[in-house]
């Protein structure tokens, strides 16, 4: 019966630990385009859709992952200081604007071919998911304070 | 009694229909050619850029000396236009009280219904400077900014968010947001040109009005708002008057404190000076639940003493889109009639 419980705890536990794990979440845009500068602050504004523009006048097209991925979720926490349900009060009163949220994509792997394919695109993966059709902007670290997040 | 507990719970039971989901995920995937629709957040139109929604509300009121009421209360169109350039529209036409059942009365609705809220276009040159005409909302204070039924945690509206100016303003904005000491500003100028898209101009309070309206993000959790408007007055033979207002909001893991101040002054006299303020404290409770508490206390003219005002409500959203409210106010000297008791009310973004 113990064996029972432990193989279920730990099966529970393995779950819920995300696959990325201490890999860092890059944030990346077109490999093509110029490096714009993006602070975590500005990273921020931009997912709110705050700011609309990049300093070369093109529009940022910024996309997420959907709510409940693990990487939405752990972005959105460190970036937006919220989880997306917490979130949906602002962009309710956003839409009575016209302000829409970011797009959604379904995979880290169609992040990258949209980014990689649409100028002004920014968006998030893990580490290990960045190719060379995309350049990496910023890095945040999942596991610790956001305001580590390093440029390289 | 019973006609209360009824629509409270017939109101509380249809909502709970929607709250079986675990989570909320009304967001839109990359524009593709078919439609694409999400309760909340509208339907938007292939890869044309349109969007098309809207909200609506049902309300039922029993005031007091006043016969109950139960009304259609609003239905909005949010149409917009963005297709990644720099030029955007967007247009609000709204139907007001467009279907009303008032006891000892026939079935009818308001003469005139049908306004045109909100009907701009939008061009933005970069984050920090856009331009805006045609008709908008008055950019004083925040709630008049988000006041659909949908976005307000009480089914009334403090009166100092809207009795003392117009609501709308037809004209042109210029507006943007800059980032002084790393913290985030939001400023709009504007001014009116023209009342000929109010329905309902004759009651407008303002004529040839400017002013401007600052939004500054003290920390992450705390705003502070700041407006100006100088206006002829219409009716005061468009003597030129001025309103000013202040209001604060803070928000954290759900909990929310706003206040909102106005002080309007006319340049020739003092005595028809008015003002009024309120603050709004919301509590989140288990189960999706809220708790809201008000207070207002409201001058309409310096001859009389002050409105005070005490709400308390309750509110269930059960999704994000959707919420259901229920409150009870008790006045104080209230000489200018502000309604009093019981409403309740559902509203959807839809």
């Amino acid at each position: 019966m113990r064996f029972v419980v432990i193989s279920l705890s730990l099966w529970w536990t393995l779950l819920a630990i995300p696959v990325w794990a201490g890999e860092h979440i890059a944030v990346v845009t077109r490999a093509s385009a110029a490096k714009p500068s993006c602070s975590k602050a500005e990273l921020a504004r931009i997912y709110l859709r705050k700011k609309s523009w990049w300093d070369d006048g093109t529009r940022i097209t910024p996309v997420n992952l959907p709510a409940d991925h693990p990487l939405r979720r752990s972005f959105s926490q460190a970036v937006l200081g919220a989880l997306p349900e917490e979130l949906e009060t602002y962009w309710n009163d956003q839409y009575f604007h016209g302000v829409m949220p970011p797009h959604v994509l379904t995979s880290e792997e169609a992040v990258i071919r949209f980014v990689a394919s649409t100028p002004g695109a920014i968006g998030y993966v893990t580490e290990r998911a960045v190719t060379e059709e995309v350049q990496v902007l910023l890095f945040l670290s999942p596991d610790t304070d956001t305001e580590k997040a390093t440029n390289r | 009694m019973r006609v209360r507990l009824l629509c409270l719970v017939v109101v509380i039971v249809a909502s709970s229909l929607f709250a079986g989901h675990r989570g909320w995920a009304a967001e839109a995937s990359v524009p593709q050619s078919s439609w694409d629709y999400h309760l909340g957040k509208g339907l938007r139109v292939g890869t044309t850029g349109i969007t098309v929604g809207g909200y609506g509300s049902l309300r039922y009121e029993d005031l007091h000396d006043r016969p109950r009421e139960f009304s259609a209360s609003a239905l909005s169109m949010l149409l917009s236009w963005d297709n990644g350039g720099r030029l955007h529209l967007f247009s609000e036409l709204e139907l007001e009280d467009f279907a009303v059942v008032r006891e000892g009365r026939e079935f009818g609705s308001r003469s005139d219904p049908f306004e045109v809220e909100r009907l701009y276009a939008d061009v933005e040159v970069s984050d920090a400077l856009n331009f805006r005409v045609g008709k908008f909302l008055t950019p004083v204070g925040r709630w008049n900014l988000i006041h659909a039924d949908p976005l307000v945690w009480t089914t009334s509206r403090p009166l100092t968010t809207f009795h003392s100016f117009s609501q709308n303003t037809t004209g042109g904005m210029l507006y943007g947001t800059v980032t002084p000491y790393g913290k985030e500003l939001k400023y709009s100028l504007y001014a009116e040109v023209t009342d000929e898209l109010d329905a309902d101009r004759h009651e407008k309070l303002f004529k040839q009005a400017a002013g401007f309206h600052l939004d500054y993000h003290i920390t992450e959790a705390t705003t502070l708002v700041l407006s100006y408007v100088n206006f002829g007055s219409k009716a005061k033979g468009e003597v030129r008057e001025s309103l000013a207002g202040a209001d604060l909001f803070w928000t954290r893991r759900r909990f929310e404190i706003t206040g909102e101040f106005v002080y309007r002054v006319g340049e020739t006299s003092r005595s028809t000076d008015q003002w009024g303020i309120f603050v709004q404290g919301t509590v989140p409770l288990p189960a999706k639940f809220f708790v809201i508490g008000r207070y207002e206390c409201f001058s309409p003219d310096r001859s009389f003493s002050e409105v005070h005002l005490w709400t308390a409500a309750l509110a269930f959203r059960p999704i994000p889109p959707l919420i259901v409210k229920a409150e009870y106010s008790v006045g104080h000297r209230n000489h200018a009639n502000v309604p009093e008791g019981f409403a309740t009310s559902v509203s959807l973004l839809f």
